[in-house]
């Protein structure tokens, strides 16, 4: 039989990956009498007012579906269907491709300016030797951290609404192959990504454009952002990485390495005349960054120490400063995560967390601060076995005072039915990451029926 | 933790009715009747459903099914339980690791598929409620063992429960931490004289008052093991009750290590030969 010829390369790559899984699991074993397949998902419906505008900021519908197949004896397809749609909420206007960010098959399909349809999972499980073998669209977590992250950035994330969606809905699932096994005491994961996408970035003029840290242009100047340059080339642009993990004495250990492009592009930029006037023009690259790490993690009698640190190699951020030849510049971060989490009571969980990156290059008119700092903190109660959970997380910018207040109430009304009510409150300088949205501050309101 | 007592077993129990006769001269210390309880044949591994229903006061239920494992490496036993429905908590996984060692905490995770990330159940959340039901995280990891070194004991005499005779032990946490920490202030089980399965369990508090039982029925003998079909947890101060019905118990097919890593909690349910 004659494949269709496929024009994309990671859609070639997808293929490709399901293929080799359906051929390992059926090397596995033998197949198995029946392929019962198990459908379970949600639909869900959410509100969320803006309070400074006074207005229906977003109305999002979605519906999510999750097949489970057992392949044979010991393999499985997993498939993650989502629908969302959101009449209210500004996505803004992109020319060209709606997701310049993804590659072709990991894109979500528009339609029209309100509704997305995405396949956010499509994998198959299973073993080759003492390999466990995840083959397909996937996500891929590391790290020990809550609402920050050092580690967990095999993925690239959708920020169109910020950090407020779930890193579980936002984190962007990328087409690879994922293989583990033990190693003695330790379990050895290397992971091959083929998948050139990265984070999809709020447009400009949408509901949550990002402006703190982005260098504006001088004074009768327009700004000018090109389609980003994105790597196409499928085994040298890829991404790989390993992690060794291990339970020690207490301590769960991991040890990380990652050779990837760093989801957020770097912005060089050049002056140029045109008939409008004098315009800079940002030419985003993605460039290439290497990521040492590990994390650790063990319980002291009712505390729970959770740390994770990585070196990132080549990082690029943007200077204000027009002496610099294209308002790039270069050097290396460190970042970590420090937690402390403890059940203060019955059925009360808290967690603390302190977050640092520094740059190593302290060039002039660099729009970060070297060292920046952030503290969460989250607390939550459950009440009535489990079935009213009350919980608040605050994230703090200690470099500019600014913040972000999350309460949230959800009752499970049956086991099929929840729904919540919260806030998302932003409040602090406009330089800081949270203050920017100081704005945005919203009421939401949610039902979600599981199936 | 120390002495192995059998799967399901260990929930601690007195009989509700019970009549404790005064033979306490003539019966043996608690500890002893533990240890020998201890001694029993657990199987190296086993896998199982659970079905619970959480009840309300009010009659209303709620419920769950989850697949349970369990094997054991040399002194040490290692626990997995997988939900499997409802939707909304499908997926979510608890693993045990229960040492010989009394001086060494055990170790336990709970993996949540929302955060995609195993979280460390540290001691102090023992005597926390497991999953919105009246079981404790404690009382699901001691499913396997128990430690004789964290309490002192004292026979109380011979009681009857469901027409059962039963071994009463009063078990007092040897410091004021751990009966924090577990949620009680003591403990009297019934330990069925015969057979030394545990038949029913009442927890009390500082004032003495009974405020939660846990109850073991429905034994059958698999080969040489004997397996609990009914556990029921009643918190008596809130009317709450949670029943797990256990099926499918099979203690033959052997089960691979690596079910037991931190890595397999986020594969969720194992691929096993013989799953239902």
């Amino acid at each position: 039989m004659r494949l269709p010829r496929l024009r994309h390369r990671t859609l070639r790559a997808a293929v490709l990956l399901l293929g080799a899984g359906v051929a390992a699991a059926q090397e596995a074993t033998a197949e198995p009498e029946e392929f019962p397949v198990q459908v379970h998902g949600h639909l869900s419906l959410e509100s969320g007012f803006g309070v400074a505008e006074s207005k229906l900021q977003s109305m999002r519908f979605e519906g999510l579906a999750h097949f489970d197949a057992p392949l044979t004896d010991s393999a499985s397809f997993t498939g993650i269907l989502r629908l969302r749609s959101d009449p209210f909420f500004d996505y803004g206007h992109l020319d060209g491709r709606d997701f310049p960010e993804l590659s072709f098959a990991s894109s979500p399909v528009r339609f029209g300016e309100e509704a997305e349809l995405e396949l956010r999972e499509a994998y198959i499980r299973t073993q080759a030797g003492k390999w466990n073998l995840t083959l397909g669209k996937q996500q891929i977590v590391w790290g020990v951290a809550d609402g920050l992250k050092v580690l967990d950035v095999v993925n690239p994330q959708d920020l169109r609404e910020f950090i407020l969606d779930d890193f579980e809905d936002s984190r962007m699932p990328l087409w690879a192959v994922n293989a583990e096994r033990p190693i003695k005491d330790w379990t050895l994961q290397l992971i091959w990504i083929p998948d050139t996408s990265y984070h999809v970035i709020p447009r400009q003029d949408s509901e949550f454009e990002i402006t703190s840290g982005v260098p504006s242009p001088p004074r009768g100047f327009e700004l000018e952002i090109e389609e980003p340059d994105k790597p196409g080339r499928f085994f040298a642009d890829s991404d790989v990485g390993l992690q060794l993990s291990a339970f020690k004495g207490g301590w769960e250990i991991t040890f990380n390495y990652l050779y990837h492009y760093d989801d957020i592009p770097a912005f060089p930029r050049s002056f140029r005349l045109s008939e409008d006037g004098q315009e800079v023009v940002a030419h985003p690259e993605y460039k290439r960054s290497h990521l040492i790490g590990g994390s650790l993690s063990r319980a002291f009698g009712g505390l729970t120490f959770r740390a994770e640190y990585g070196l990132f190699l080549d990082k690029y951020y943007s200077t204000g400063s027009y002496l610099d030849r294209d308002g790039v510049v270069r050097g290396d971060s460190v970042s970590y995560v420090l937690g402390f989490d403890w059940f203060a009571f019955n059925n009360t969980f808290m967690s603390v967390q302190v977050f640092q990156d520094w740059f190593t290059n302290d060039a002039k008119g660099l729009e970060r601060d070297p060292v920046q700092t952030y503290i969460t903190c989250f607390a939550q109660h459950r009440f009535l076995h489990d079935t009213l959970t009350v919980e608040g997380m605050w994230l703090f910018d200690v470099n500019h005072g600014d913040g972000l207040i999350r309460p949230k109430v959800t009752y499970a009304v049956n086991d099929e039915l929840n729904v919540y009510a919260g806030v998302d409150y932003f409040y602090g300088s406009d330089k800081g990451l949270f203050g920017q949205f100081d704005k945005k501050d919203r009421v939401i309101l949610g039902v979600e029926w599981s199936f | 933790m120390k002495n192995v007592i059998l799967v399901f077993v260990l929930f601690l129990g007195i009989g509700a009715g019970n009549g404790v006769s005064a033979q306490n001269t003539e019966l043996p210390p608690g500890d002893e009747i533990i240890r020998r309880a201890n001694e029993r044949d657990f199987g190296a591994f086993s896998q199982e459903t659970i079905h619970m229903k959480l009840i309300g006061k009010d009659g209303k239920a709620r419920e769950r099914v989850t697949r349970a494992f369990n094997k054991k490496f040399g002194e040490e036993r290692r626990y997995l339980m997988v939900f499997v429905e409802p939707s909304n908590v499908k997926g979510t996984a608890l693993l045990t690791y229960d040492y010989l060692e009394s001086s060494k905490d055990d170790d336990q995770w709970l993996y949540l598929p929302a955060m995609r990330k195993s979280r460390r159940v540290p001691a102090g959340e023992r005597g926390g409620a497991f999953l919105g039901t009246d079981f404790t995280f404690e009382d699901i990891k001691t499913q396997s063992r128990i430690s004789v070194e964290d309490y002192s004991w004292k026979t109380l005499g011979i009681g009857d429960v469901d027409g059962h005779p039963c071994y009463t032990i009063e078990a007092t946490p040897l410091t004021q931490e751990l009966a924090k920490e577990l949620g009680y202030a003591k403990v009297r089980i019934h330990l069925d004289q015969e057979l030394l399965l545990l038949r029913l369990s009442e927890f009390c508090d500082d004032s003495g008052e009974v405020t939660r039982t846990i109850s073991i029925r429905d034994f059958e003998q698999v080969g040489d093991i004997w397996t609990a079909g009914t556990l029921e947890a009643k918190n008596l101060k809130t009317g709450h009750s949670t029943l797990f019905t256990v099926t499918e118990s099979d203690f033959t097919t052997e089960i691979p290590d690596d079910v037991f890593s931190l890595q397999s909690l986020e594969r969720g349910l194992p691929n096993l030969p013989g799953r239902p």
